[in-house]
């Protein structure tokens, strides 16, 4: 059961002092820190950031309920709203006096909704009424206008990560009209319209702020709606449609999520997924956008996986009151206080804790049948590699042992993203030698993510230890590496060695000789090195093992002394030298190496040819048959003359 | 008159030689389509062999041939033979002589007493048997023919059965060896052969031995024989000369004479060689049908009867009982023999000699009368005397000194051997079997191979013009044209195209040569 | 031993008539029945021509068993392995103890005819034909006979004599019918298989389809896999292959080329219900499977014949111009259900592939290929060259001992001549 759970809380979480009666707590998105404000700041402030070093405290003076509280970008300006009219600024410049100044907006009669920060000194505030864009002079003490724009507003969200404002307009507030920020700029998207299930009468505001969501999914900016469901339009549930927000461009409707459920949801964006969560189930559902290739404008999913549970967390007990023998509490999942925040961030306010979402990926294995679909998914996911290794090595042992079309499809997944990434490398290596400077810029290396599953990984976690497992039958092995080859084939990937001797010693371990003769006669092994030795070692148990090396060799070109040495080894003095002479390379043979060889066979009329042939070489190349002293030859010369008699050897002056 | 004629030719080919060793009309470096008679080495006159392709006649009846003018004189000699059996005892002589002359005797008796169950008997080479129609064995080159005679039996009857048949049995293929078999009526013959060599070169060696034997008996005597008593136990007839057979099979396997139906000549320089057949020539007397000078097996000169041709076979033969009759170099000889090719069916009488003690130069001066010996033996006095008178001695005895040549001297370094024959002059060279090919076994490997080539160039219904043959040990190469026919042995390292080169040089060498290598002038009487 | 191929060089006069060889006679005997004096009838268990006079039968026997002795007499383990005569060549093979097999050929002959009305003088060429090959087409004989029956020892053990006699006339009757004696040549020596040219990756493609289906029909032991009856993939021991293909490509498949031969396929299949269409077709077992009471009988082949011996169902199914073999144990009983089912797999797959292969092998054509197909249609010494051609290249193997025979030189001549002891002839 407990691999079932597919999503978990990561571990420690960011801790902070629970909201209560004296105790504020704010979030802030863009630079996700908890606000912990403690009687109005008099008792003190605690920031929290994602890790311990970014966590300040510090102390302010009441001046009354604090309504939002911000640091800019890099913790230099802490914005304060506290009335609807200003905002206040505290200087957190280090050796900048610590003033305090505020800032009212400057359309009148218009209440601040709130601001966020889009740069260290640049801020926007949101009124009912439209939008100010301000530069902040510290040492000034005073804000400068950068830009403002006035359009009626019901609320906003803010993405930091693109930093593009989403205001809520017209009066049913279903209008939305993106803003995008730049150092000092600001630029306005065009605005698009949600679709509400019901037009209510009279016109009334009726999308709420809750219902909307901002996210960059497969590095594209989303605005996902959570269209909850109505009894007029017969949806079976809700479902949460996504608009994809390009920066240029209008906004379209491209993906609706089916979550087949009504109730209270959620919404996470983790590692690409969109995650739903139910409260009333307590489970939670993921989505993959990209598992069903784009057919139409709009694309319809399902679940990826069937719903579960957030993964259970425990809360060890800290602090002075906490006795170590009291076991830890489980905390409340789902609970009514969590708040969600973009894109993967869980708060429970009343426990004092912020959890960031994470996707494991291990359960899927069980949870999705379909491995050709599991593929698609793990690919895309962060740390998928050895699960995806896993996988493969599931899918070729054991009862749910796959068919071999299955493998097949697997296979030509995996290497399909191989090959891609090959192919960028290659690119961009070219484009690197052609000229750096130029095409630098242009061109960066392209990263190798873990969903690049090259030979050497599957050889070492899946073939190898899978030919040598026990009970296999041999087919199935010898079906399956060949399928890898195909695979690699189809895709144009040079294979390995190491896997042709993985074939050839599965092969041989079967005495399928006949198949192996077969495979090497179409050229199914290519030709290397490495491999002609496994062949030549194999001659004992299979002698025209030892043909099909040197064939191979030969077909190499590049593999003539290899020859020389197998056919010397081999005793084979005339073939050696016929071979070397055919090559054009019998004036630079050492003629000792071949005497020293045609000696040992003890066949004197062999010794005998394979003299004169270098003598005549000798003569050849230097106008006299005898051997210089650098060939070391004379004993060799003495054993002629012993044989043949001295008037054998060649005459100097021969016509 | 025939004096004058003789005179004249004799000044002629003289002065012509002396002058100019190559005639005008012979191309000096020949092509290798030249025309029959003037290839290098051809006789400057009509041959002094009856030309001729062995392996046509071997397969020929020999019975049918030789009918020469000739034939008178032997059927008279034949009609004369009130007693056959004297022939026999002739033969027999040789044979005694033998017995106590000879290591041949030694080495026979040695293989006579193998046990023909052995393996070693099993693994010799190459086995020669033969019986008679009535399955008698008569010869076993190796292993006892008493020892044999069941095996002989077996022979016989299969040869019968396939007969029986109205089919002719030919050979039984073995794994690496074959059984060929040869019935030459009123003999059988069987040859036993492991290794490379054909069927039918074994069947060329089975036809040596039987004319081999032929020239003991001829074939009118061995047909009476028989026809008195088919189970006649032809071995008394051949007791002690069962060496002669021995030996021949050995030269078969060493000499390529044989094989290209051709005689080697012992090189000797033209006019030297001119001078010594001017004395064979002087010295003859009327009853004189062949004058002989060998060297071995060969030949330094050659004087005929101008309306007789020596068959090279028959030259073979004598050469062969010559040279290993021991006796001979005792004492002059005295010897019917029967020339197969010649006339299977009379005798000639050789007056055998060895005139320089010391040398392997024997003398053979064959007459058809059989009371000529002394009258013979005053002839090749008087052919010494000329030798000195005409200071002929010193030449002829350098060229004895140094019977062969170098293979170096062609100046083709990859070329390790060859064998030369003007197919005109029915006469071949050959160099020394030098450096790797001094050891008996390597010899009769290349025989072996010069066989094989040859029985593919004159394979009877697909012969060849050339052949390129590889072994892992040689590279070799064959041509034959009308003029000549050449066998080159290259190193296993040497390739087609050296071998094509080397043949020009070596024909130009060879023409260079000639008057040395061949016998360019053959005289009659 | 090459000339063999070369046409005669002597003018052929036009009133010549040439005999091509031709089987005489061909037996099986086994010298240990009936030793006793008598019964030498015994001793033969086959004998063609049947009609023949016994005592004749027992002659020709008694001849070899004779020969055979008298041979070891010089090499007791190697006995006589022909016998030459003027008229006929006899060939000896033992491929099992005791068990010889003999095969007489009359010597091709020349029928000159004489003037004045006498009888022609026939001329026999004896050195026409050669030991190796009529050996080698001996021991295809047995070889073919042992795929289909097992061996004579195993006949013997299991029904004695009667058996075994039976088993030889039933399968030897019909044989000898289709052997072709003046067709016979040096690729009979080599028993050659020849291997289609393919690239990588379809070859590859034809594994995993061979693999699959061995996979969903884990009956199936072993497969073989040809086009346009060249071999592409065995999973059988190269010998028992040799022999199969030899049966597939002199027997089996030129009786199944109609469709072929019509130049187009045969006809789609739409009538196979719930199926895509395909070319599919069984080429043994049932003619068709939609007549319910067919019976589904394969023929049985006998492989490994030397270790495990085991007896297979063979199906062979074709799909234009390719084949697939599959072998499964005789033990196993193939109902219709099955062949149903293999059909539905492998008829779809199998007509893919065959295009794909047809189109990849117009892409990249090999040389050699064309040459081993057309060796079949020319005159023989052409088809020698073609032979040479073929083993120079190296795509090809004809038995793996002339496969190491095929040197590394580069020259297609010194392959060539590697194979023929070395030799070139000019001519």
């Amino acid at each position: 059961m407990n691999e079932e759970y597919y999503l978990e809380l990561r571990e420690n979480p960011v801790q902070f002092e629970h909201a209560s009666s004296v105790n504020n707590v704010f979030f802030d998105e863009a630079n996700k820190q908890v606000f912990a404000v403690r009687s109005g700041g008099a008792t003190g402030v605690v920031v929290k950031g994602p890790d311990d070093k970014s966590s300040v405290a510090f102390r302010m003076d009441d001046k009354g309920e604090v309504k939002c509280i911000k640091f800019s970008i890099g913790n230099k300006i802490l914005a304060v709203q506290r009335t609807t009219k200003s905002v206040d600024f505290i200087n957190f410049i280090p050796d900048f006096p610590h003033i305090e100044f505020s800032h009212e907006c400057k359309t009148k009669n218009a209440s601040v909704l709130g601001f966020c920060w889009t740069n260290w000194n640049e801020i926007v505030f949101v009124t009912d009424q439209g939008i100010e864009f301000y530069q902040v002079l510290p040492d000034k003490r005073s804000l400068k206008l950068l830009k403002s724009q006035s359009i009626n507003v019901n609320w906003y969200i803010y993405c930091p990560e693109t930093s593009v404002l989403l205001l809520s307009t017209t009066v049913q507030g279903n209008v939305l009209q993106p803003f995008a920020f730049k150092s000092g700029t600001m630029s306005k998207m065009s605005k698009f319209e949600i679709e509400l299930p019901v037009v209510p009468k009279p016109a009334k505001l009726s999308l709420s702020e809750r219902d909307i969501a901002v996210a960059t999914i497969y590095s594209d900016l989303y605005v996902m709606y959570l269209k909850h469901h109505s009894r007029t339009t017969n949806s079976p549930g809700a479902e949460v449609v996504l608009y994809h927000l390009p920066r240029e461009g209008a906004c379209k409707k491209t993906h609706v999520l089916k979550l087949n459920t009504t109730g209270k949801f959620a919404l996470n964006v983790v590692d690409n997924l969109v995650v739903v969560h139910h409260q009333s189930s307590l489970t939670s559902i993921i989505f993959d956008i990209k598992l069903q290739e784009p057919d139409c404008p709009v694309n319809v999913h399902q679940a990826v996986l069937p719903g579960r549970s957030i993964h259970p967390f425990k809360i060890p007990r800290t602090g002075p009151a906490a006795a170590p023998s009291q076991a830890p509490v489980i905390c409340e999942l789902y609970s009514s206080t969590w708040s969600v925040f973009q894109p993967d961030i869980i708060i429970s306010a009343s426990e004092g804790y912020l959890w960031y979402l994470k996707v494991k990926l291990q359960p899927t294995l069980n949870l999705l049948q379909d491995k050709g679909k599991l593929m698609d998914f793990l690919l895309r996911r962060r740390d998928c590699k050895m699960v995806i290794l896993s996988v493969c090595s599931q899918m070729l042992v054991g009862e749910e042992k796959g068919s071999l079309p299955v493998v097949a499809t697997v296979f030509d997944k995996l290497n399909q993203v191989y090959k891609e990434y090959l192919d960028a490398e290659q690119t961009y290596t070219v484009a690197m030698e052609s000229g750096p400077s130029r095409s630098s810029s242009s061109y960066k290396r392209p990263v190798r993510t873990q969903a690049v599953i090259d030979q050497s990984d599957m050889y070492t976690h899946v073939l190898s230890t899978f030919t040598e497992r026990k009970g296999v039958c041999h087919k199935f092995i010898i079906a399956v590496l060949m399928e890898y080859i195909r695979s690699l084939n189809q895709y144009q990937i040079t294979v390995q060695h190491y896997l042709y001797e993985l074939v050839i010693k599965t092969l041989v371990h079967h005495n399928l000789f006949y198949m192996l003769h077969q495979f090497l006669q179409y050229h199914v092994l290519s030709d290397s090195k490495p491999l002609a030795c496994l062949l030549l070692s194999l001659e004992s148990t299979y002698p025209p093992a030892h043909q099909l090396s040197l064939d191979m060799l030969k077909r190499l070109s590049t593999a003539n002394d290899e020859i020389v040495e197998v056919l010397l080894s081999k005793q084979q003095v005339l073939g050696a030298l016929r071979f070397v002479r055919s090559v054009g390379g019998h004036d630079n043979v050492s003629a000792r190496k071949f005497l020293d060889a045609a000696r040992q066979t003890s066949d004197s009329m062999l010794f005998y040819t394979i003299f004169r042939f270098f003598e005549q070489r000798n003569l050849r190349l230097r106008g006299n048959p005898g051997f210089n002293q650098g060939e070391h030859c004379e004993e060799h010369v003495a054993y002629f003359k012993q044989m043949f008699g001295e008037q054998a050897l060649m005459k100097p002056a021969a016509v | 008159m025939a004096a004058d004629v003789d005179r004249q030719l004799w000044e002629s080919t003289n002065g012509s030689l002396s002058i100019e060793p190559v005639c005008s009309d012979r191309a000096d470096s020949p092509a290798p389509g030249l025309v029959s008679g003037t290839e290098p080495g051809a006789g400057q006159e009509t041959a002094m062999f009856a030309h001729t392709e062995s392996f046509e006649d071997l397969t020929a009846d020999t019975e049918g041939a030789g009918l020469e003018p000739q034939e008178r004189e032997a059927s008279l000699q034949e009609g004369r033979g009130e007693d056959e059996e004297e022939p026999r005892e002739e033969c027999a002589v040789i044979g005694r002589q033998q017995q106590e002359g000879g290591r041949e005797g030694g080495v026979r008796d040695k293989d006579k007493d193998e046990d023909v169950t052995s393996d070693a008997w099993r693994a010799h080479r190459k086995h020669v048997f033969v019986l008679s129609e009535a399955g008698k064995p008569i010869y076993s080159r190796y292993g006892s023919e008493e020892a044999l005679s069941s095996t002989m039996g077996v022979m016989m009857a299969l040869v019968s059965f396939v007969q029986s048949g109205d089919n002719t049995i030919r050979s039984i293929q073995g794994d690496g060896y074959r059984v060929v078999f040869l019935r030459r009526s009123p003999l059988v013959l069987v040859g036993v052969s492991r290794g490379s060599q054909s069927a039918g070169q074994l069947l060329r060696e089975l036809q040596y031995v039987y004319l081999g034997i032929v020239s003991l008996l001829s074939a009118t005597q061995l047909q009476r024989v028989f026809a008195h008593r088919q189970s006649y136990d032809l071995r008394r007839l051949l007791s002690g000369s069962e060496h002669l057979t021995g030996s021949l099979l050995r030269l078969l396997e060493r000499d390529p004479g044989p094989l290209l139906s051709a005689v080697a000549c012992l090189p000797l320089p033209g006019p030297a060689r001119d001078r010594v057949s001017a004395c064979l020539r002087q010295a003859r007397a009327p009853p004189l049908t062949f004058s002989l000078l060998l060297a071995g097996t060969r030949l330094v000169s050659l004087v005929r009867r101008r309306d007789l041709h020596l068959h090279h076979l028959d030259l073979h033969l004598l050469a062969n009982m010559a040279a290993s009759c021991s006796a001979f170099r005792e004492a002059e000889g005295w010897t019917p023999v029967c020339l197969p090719k010649l006339n299977a069916a009379g005798f000639f009488h050789a007056h055998v000699s060895f005139p320089l003690p010391g040398t392997p130069l024997c003398l053979l001066l064959l007459s058809t009368e059989r009371e000529a010996f002394f009258e013979l033996s005053a002839c090749k006095q008087r052919f010494l005397e000329l030798l000195h008178k005409r200071n002929a001695l010193l030449g002829l005895q350098e060229a004895l000194s140094c019977p062969t040549y170098s293979v170096a001297l062609v100046g083709v370094p990859e070329l390790r051997h060859f064998v030369y024959k003007s197919r005109s002059s029915g006469l071949y060279t050959s160099p020394e079997l030098e450096g790797p090919y001094s050891s008996d076994e390597e010899q009769e490997r290349l025989m072996c191979l010069y066989q094989q080539l040859h029985s593919r160039l004159h394979h009877p219904t697909r012969p060849l013009s050339s052949i390129y043959h590889t072994t892992h040990t040689h590279n070799l190469y064959a041509k034959v044209t009308s003029g000549f026919e050449l066998y080159l042995c290259f190193s296993a390292l040497g390739t087609k195209a050296i071998a094509e080169a080397a043949v020009s040089k070596l024909l130009k060498w060879i023409r260079k040569e000639e008057d040395r290598l061949f016998i360019l002038n053959p005289l009659t009487y | 031993m090459l000339c063999v191929f070369f046409s005669p060089r002597m003018a052929s006069g036009m009133q010549e008539k040439q005999y091509t060889p031709s089987l005489l006679s061909f037996f099986i005997y086994n010298p240990k029945f009936g030793p006793r004096e008598g019964e030498e009838e015994k001793k033969i268990l086959f004998y063609h021509p049947s009609e023949l006079d016994k005592n004749e039968k027992i002659r020709s026997v008694g001849l070899c068993e004779a020969i055979v002795q008298f041979t070891r007499t010089f090499c007791p383990t190697k006995p006589a392995k022909s016998l030459h005569t003027q008229k006929n060549r006899q060939i000896f093979y033992e491929p099992e103890e005791h068990f010889w097999m003999v095969m007489v050929v009359r010597n091709p002959m020349i029928e000159k005819p004489n003037k004045d009305g006498k009888p022609p003088t026939i001329e026999y060429q004896e050195d026409e034909i050669l030991d190796s090959v009529y050996g080698a087409v001996l021991q295809q004989c047995y070889s073919m006979y042992k795929l289909f029956n097992g061996t004579f020892g195993r006949a013997m053990e299991a029904g004695g004599v009667e058996m075994l006699t039976q088993k030889l006339e039933k399968f030897f009757y019909r044989y000898l019918q289709t052997l072709h004696l003046q067709s016979c040549d040096l690729l009979d020596v080599f028993g050659g298989i020849s291997f289609f040219p393919l690239d990588k990756m379809t070859y590859l493609k034809i594994q995993s389809f061979v693999n699959r289906v061995e996979q969903s029909l884990s009956l199936i032991k072993y497969t073989a896999f040809l086009y346009n009856d060249q071999l592409i993939w065995s999973g059988l021991e190269q010998d028992d292959m040799r022999i199969l293909y030899k049966y597939l490509t002199t027997s089996l498949f030129p009786r199944h080329t109609e469709p072929e031969l019509a130049g187009r396929d045969s006809p789609l299949r739409p009538e196979v219900a719930g199926n895509l269409l395909h070319y599919g077709r069984f080429l043994t077992g049932p003619a068709s499977l939609k007549d319910p009471d067919a019976k589904i009988r394969f023929p049985r082949i006998f492989v490994n014949t030397e270790d495990s011996y085991e007896e297979l169902h063979l199906i062979v199914y074709k799909a234009m111009s390719a084949a697939v073999c599959f072998m499964i144990s005789a033990a196993e009983d193939l109902t219709r259900e099955f062949c149903e089912q293999l059909d539905s797999l492998v008829g779809p797959q199998l007509t893919l592939l065959a295009s794909d292969i047809c189109e990849q092998y117009n892409i990249n054509r090999r040389i050699s290929g064309s040459v081993l197909i057309s060796l079949t249609l020319r005159q023989t010494p052409r088809k020698c060259l073609a032979l040479l051609a073929l083993l120079s290249s190296n795509k090809h193997t004809i038995g793996a001992h002339i496969k190491r025979n095929i040197c590394y030189f580069d020259s297609q001549r010194s392959q060539a001549c590697a194979l023929f002891q070395y030799s070139i002839y000019t001519i």
